[in-house]
């Protein structure tokens, strides 16, 4: 008899657990962006333009959940049994396709929004890629290649890249929030005359410029939607690794309620992300903000706040080169040609010139990779796009500035 | 074998594409697009990718000049793109596809009307070409994957126009004769 009511009682115990089973229990609100359709064209809650007139998808609180639903940079079709023969026919008119934006009540033009990154929650898939005409090292790989990854939370592997397993350190490639009036008109004056002087400069385009009826063809600003290749002070394509889960990115906001946006995602990237793309994937991003009133006179561009994040990065064993601005007499790479500086071809030796060490330093790290770890060429630029970074040494000791490329050798490890 | 006037004159072959800054992202990616001829295909149906194989080995081959290039687009659909914004001019599709892209029907009426032409035929397979590739290109093209000995016969009564130079090769008429581009 006793042992029964015991039972009994542990029977109700069980029982009552189960009534308060954590699964059940909530306290977020979540304001959540759902992907709709295959591509951005097809989804209202997607666009590759920033303008502020783009309407709002959703509105949050400061202190909601925001989950975004996010889509690969390319806005791609490209899927792990892909060849470099799909990179040729991408349309780069399509990048990159932006999830939002969110209007955050209460925020207003020269508050600062804080935004910090909870989690990412990648796709099963990623590439890289090297597209023609784009990358560091654009005038030296010329043709397109890709790399298919496999991923998950802990690591990306691939068959295109043997012997090769990349950790999981996702960030967002761009975030930010939507310009005003005011700075479209000035950013696109200061790009035009960029421009003008024969520097790399991005006009409006409105050929596959989303949401159509703001910034396509027939679109009500369509002359002044800004492409989203370049970063800004509104944040977008900064693509800085550093911009880790946990940490906390400041927005100075140009517009009421700041039109947080995300897209882009990188599941692991070098500093400098040479080759043109990072592993690309589309992923669950979840954010929470805080609005800080009136910061925005001192947070004029974006920052980040953290913490351990910029230590767990840290490669547990490396090699690296070190990198001077030198180069080979009749050269002019790619950074430099719209210089008009007839003494440039002739100089094997630039002054005070960190591009050019960058440079040296990713052609000597190539070179070992190659020699050392047996990949290609194409293999060694794609694996320092994802797991080598870019590092400023010194400058000051004039001419011979020096960037570093550092490798992440832990990615052999077996 | 292609006489070597004919690979000289790939020297204006490799850079085929016309301008077409306004409609991309990159000038560098309209520089690789116009050192390469590509030819087009789509994964829907990897058929067209595995003819656009086989054309650019014999397009290499006897014009190396050419610098021929697969492009794999994911649909039909995104050829229509890439052919009605000038940034490719050559591709291969059914000829079903290849009519309904001209007429600016059923899935391609977002693209409009295509000026198509064809330049050889691959049992229900075309290799396609904008009209406004230049004839002599055409004609170079045509030798080239004629001497390859890969294209069927080309009948001349289908819905889909040959294009000039195509024409002009298979009537027998010289490179020389064709007007200057």
């Amino acid at each position: 008899m006793m042992k029964r009511a015991i039972l009994a009682g542990v029977g109700l115990v069980f029982s009552t657990t189960a009534l308060a089973d954590t699964t059940d229990q909530k306290w977020m609100t979540k304001v959540e962006v759902l992907k709709q359709g295959d591509h951005c064209v097809d989804d209202p809650n997607c666009f590759n333009r920033y303008h502020p007139a783009i309407p709002p998808v959703a509105t949050a609180k400061p202190g909601d959940m925001i989950i975004m639903h996010s889509r690969d940079a390319l806005d791609s079709d490209l899927t792990l049994d892909s060849v470099a023969a799909d990179v040729t026919a991408v349309d780069l008119n399509l990048v990159h396709p932006m999830t939002g934006p969110v209007h955050i009540e209460g925020a207003k033009r020269g508050d600062v929004l804080a935004v910090t990154l909870i989690d990412i929650v990648p796709d099963e898939y990623g590439y890289t890629v090297i597209a023609p005409g784009f990358g560091f090292l654009r005038d030296i790989f010329t043709e397109p290649y890709v790399v298919n990854w496999r991923l998950t939370r802990t690591h990306a592997e691939s068959d295109g890249m043997p012997g090769v397993k990349v950790p999981f350190e996702a960030f967002l490639g761009s975030v930010g929030v939507l310009p005003g009036e005011p700075e479209v008109t000035a950013w696109k004056a200061r790009e035009a005359a960029l421009g003008a002087a024969g520097g790399v400069a991005l006009p409006p385009q409105p050929v596959g410029a989303l949401p159509t009826a703001v910034c396509g063809p027939d679109g009500s600003h369509a002359a002044d939607c800004l492409r989203t290749i370049p970063p800004r002070e509104n944040g977008g394509n900064m693509d800085v690794q550093q911009m880790q889960i946990g940490t906390t990115m400041l927005f100075p906001c140009f517009i009421d309620g700041c039109g947080l946006f995300v897209g882009d995602v990188h599941y692991a990237q070098g500093d400098g992300e040479v080759g043109g793309t990072a592993i690309e994937t589309g992923a669950v991003v979840t954010m929470v903000t805080e609005i800080r009133p009136g910061e925005g006179e001192f947070v004029t561009s974006p920052a980040v706040e953290g913490g351990v994040q910029i230590r767990n990065m840290e490669p547990t064993s490396f090699y690296q080169t070190v990198g001077l601005p030198l180069k080979k007499a009749g050269e002019v790479p790619p950074s430099h040609s719209y210089l008009d500086a007839a003494e440039l071809p002739d100089l094997t030796n630039l002054s005070e010139d960190l591009t050019l060490a960058a440079r040296d330093a990713l052609l000597k790290m190539i070179a070992y990779i190659q020699r050392e770890h047996g990949l290609t060429a194409e293999q060694a630029y794609i694996l320092s796009s994802v797991a080598v970074d870019l590092r400023v040494g010194q400058v000051v000791d004039v001419p011979n500035y020096v960037v570093t490329a550092v490798l992440n050798e832990g990615v052999f490890a077996p | 074998m292609i006489s070597r006037r004919l690979t000289l004159g790939l020297l204006a072959a490799g850079a085929m594409a016309p301008a077409a800054f306004s409609h991309t992202l990159y000038p560098q990616w309209v520089a690789y697009r116009r050192k390469h001829l590509l030819v087009g295909c789509h994964r829907e149906d990897n058929e067209t990718f595995r003819l656009a194989e086989m054309l650019v080995d014999e397009i290499n081959h006897a014009l190396p000049k050419a610098k021929a290039r697969a492009a794999r687009a994911p649909r039909a659909e995104r050829l229509a793109s890439l052919i009605g914004t000038d940034q490719m001019e050559v591709a291969v599709m059914t000829r079903a596809e290849a009519v309904e892209m001209r007429d600016g029907a059923g899935s391609f009426a977002p693209y409009g009307k295509i000026a198509l032409t064809r330049l050889a035929d691959f049992g229900p397979y075309v290799l396609a070409a904008d009209a406004g590739f230049p004839i002599r290109h055409a004609w170079m093209v045509t030798t080239a994957i004629h001497s390859g000995g890969v294209v069927q016969d080309i009948p001349k009564a289908v819905a889909l126009p040959l294009h000039p130079g195509a024409e002009a090769q298979i009537a027998g008429i010289a490179l020389d004769d064709l007007p200057e581009p």
